[in-house]
């Protein structure tokens, strides 16, 4: 127990439209995440009970997407009664698989599949970071829980925290795996963000950059389309791959320069 | 040493202490790994994917813990460890890790603690004259502590250091020779092929091989990771749930990701750094250390021609090809 007297920091976790992985993925830290809450008063953590909605909170950590105007409304509630706000997950950070249709005619496809159509919002996704300003990211379908208890005890220490800009084949060499790519598959290891400890790829799955996409990564982007065009592949396959965790727009903005020169 | 007695060699040294040797996984790839079976081992020419670096120097380590301004040092819980059936060139690369981490703590606590067993098996393809032949004389320059040379169906026992002598008496065997370490630098002086790969480097530079390599590289790093001499680490701290606690930790880390070289700006949102901003020079500071660093460091060669970097990447660099490149423009630019 912290010695002081002083007011322990109210956290909230948020929950947007999601499947809740994300929650569960903190529940499943099991005991470090009932040690915290020595540290931290959880006003808000609908995983657990209902709570009354406080005037504020110090740290608010957001799950899901707004994928409605009245997400949206509650979004930039939040916004306004929090000091800090922590994205978590995909869904959040990049449209999570939500973001597939706004690469397609979703209003033809909102008819297809919704018998009343008209009754239903269907809007384009939008991600957190471009709705709000946000002070962190904690990426990944569902996120790494460690990356949440690093960020947290940063916060309480007052220090430095950021993410490594490593692709995740870093993780995947680690630990022996057999390079997907040089099989001819679909991998977007090389520019996508490490830290999930490469769990895909031990399970020889190929990786949809979940986590997002590296910075500066146009020139391993350019060089990835070319290798994987050389095995074959259109590019129209390369980016139906990307759009699975909507990281495709991320990408086509880092190669933007590259199609204007052309 | 015949094969009989080889095989209660190996039973007697997992009855010992942890053995870690090259074996086939599921999948059928050679992978180095605890020992379990004295039938799994593999004895051959075929290196494995992976390199022993990452029972010398872990992927993550652990430096030290703080509490407020103390640090509360934490050297590595080693274990006892046998490295067996390590092949020539991967002698070469733990012999200049030695050498590298030679006032490094962590990496000497676990050098301590372990036997390196070598064998003479060494690959056929890609070989440069300088390991290629095993020759009794080259032991001399190796940091080990027993080797097998094969000798047909027997092995021919040598020990490297007292630990290597005394695990042998132990175990009963007197027919070995011991041989003492005389330092890296062979009488014949260092190897033409690093030297002259060292001179096209420096002298007479081809910017067209870096441009071309920047156009397919995809600074994965995949490359550094297998590598067995490639020791680049990041140094991070990480808070803990105490105030004022935390540790700071060591990971591997590779050049040809962005952080590698970034520097911070003055202010905490200052514009961040870089030394290093394009593939083709993120590539030239990978070779330039292996080729012209390294051996201007330590007078051995950064590469041991394993050929690991090459199986690792997905862009099918081959760094075999490219000391030819580098070779190809040096009597070019001699000529003229």
């Amino acid at each position: 127990m912290p010695k002081t007297k002083k007011k322990k920091p109210n956290v909230a976790i948020f929950s947007l439209t999601s499947c809740e992985g994300c929650q569960f993925s903190l529940l499943d830290l099991s005991e470090k995440f009932l040690e915290l809450t020595e540290y931290v008063s959880v006003d808000e953590f609908r995983m657990i009970s209902d709570l009354e909605p406080k005037k504020h909170y110090d740290i608010s950590f957001i799950e899901g997407n707004p994928c409605t105007s009245k997400n949206l409304k509650f979004l930039k509630q939040i916004r306004k009664t929090s000091d800090i706000v922590v994205v978590l997950g995909n869904c959040a950070d990049l449209g999570g698989v939500w973001e597939i249709k706004n690469y397609h005619d979703y209003k033809k496809y909102g008819a297809y599949v919704y018998k009343e159509h008209k009754t239903i919002e269907n809007e384009k996704i939008i991600e957190v970071p471009k709705a709000i300003k946000v002070d962190y990211i904690i990426p990944g379908c569902p996120i790494n829980a460690h990356n949440f208890l690093d960020l947290v005890y940063s916060l309480l220490n007052k220090t430095h925290w950021a993410l490594f800009q490593n692709p995740v084949c870093w993780e995947c060499q680690i630990n022996k795996n057999p390079c997907l790519l040089q099989e001819g598959k679909i991998c977007l290891g090389p520019i996508a963000i490490a830290g999930c400890n490469a769990v895909c790829l031990n399970s020889r799955q190929e990786c949809w950059a979940c986590r997002g996409i590296l910075d500066d990564s146009k020139e391993k982007i350019e060089n990835l389309i070319k290798i994987l065009q050389n095995h074959g592949y259109g590019l129209e396959d390369i980016l139906e791959k990307m759009e699975f965790f909507g990281a495709r727009d991320r990408i086509e903005e880092a190669i933007q320069p590259m199609k204007k020169k052309k | 040493m015949n094969k009989t007695q080889f095989n209660k060699f190996v039973e007697y040294l997992l009855k010992k202490d942890n053995v870690f040797a090259p074996q086939r996984n599921v999948e059928g790839k050679l992978i180095i790994g605890p020992l379990k079976n004295a039938k799994d081992l593999y004895l051959g020419a075929e290196l494995p994917l992976d390199s022993w670096k990452w029972y010398m120097i872990p992927p993550y380590q652990k430096m030290f813990d703080y509490k407020g301004d103390k640090m509360i040092e934490t050297l590595p819980e080693a274990n006892k460890q046998i490295f067996l059936g390590v092949s020539i060139l991967d002698m070469q690369a733990l012999t200049l890790l030695n050498q590298i981490f030679e006032q490094d703590p962590y990496y000497q606590e676990i050098k301590k603690k372990t036997i390196i067993i070598g064998t003479s098996h060494v690959p056929e393809d890609n070989f440069s004259e300088y390991f290629a032949e095993f020759e009794e004389n080259k032991l001399e320059h190796l940091q080990f502590d027993i080797f097998l040379a094969v000798l047909g169906n027997d092995f021919k026992l040598y020990t490297g250091s007292e630990d290597g002598q005394r695990f042998l008496d132990d175990f009963g065997y007197k027919n070995y020779k011991h041989i003492e370490y005389a330092g890296p630098i062979r009488e014949e002086g260092l190897d033409p092929q690093m030297v002259s790969v060292m001179d096209g480097m420096q002298n007479y530079h081809d910017q067209k091989i870096w441009d071309d390599l920047g156009k397919r590289c995809i600074q994965c790093g995949k490359c550094t990771i297998a590598c067995p001499t490639c020791f680049c680490f990041r140094i991070f701290d990480k808070a803990h749930l105490q105030r004022g606690t935390g540790e700071r930790d060591r990971c591997w880390d590779t050049c040809f990701y962005n952080e590698f070289t970034q520097t911070a700006g003055v202010a905490p949102d200052a514009p961040k750094h870089k030394m290093m901003n394009t593939t083709a020079q993120k590539i030239y500071f990978w070779y330039e250390h292996h080729f012209v660093r390294t051996p201007a460091t330590f007078s051995l060669p950064g590469c041991v021609e394993c050929g690991r970097c090459t199986r690792a990447c997905p862009a099918d660099i081959d760094v075999f090809q490219t000391q030819r490149d580098i070779l190809a423009a040096r009597t070019k630019g001699k000529k003229k």
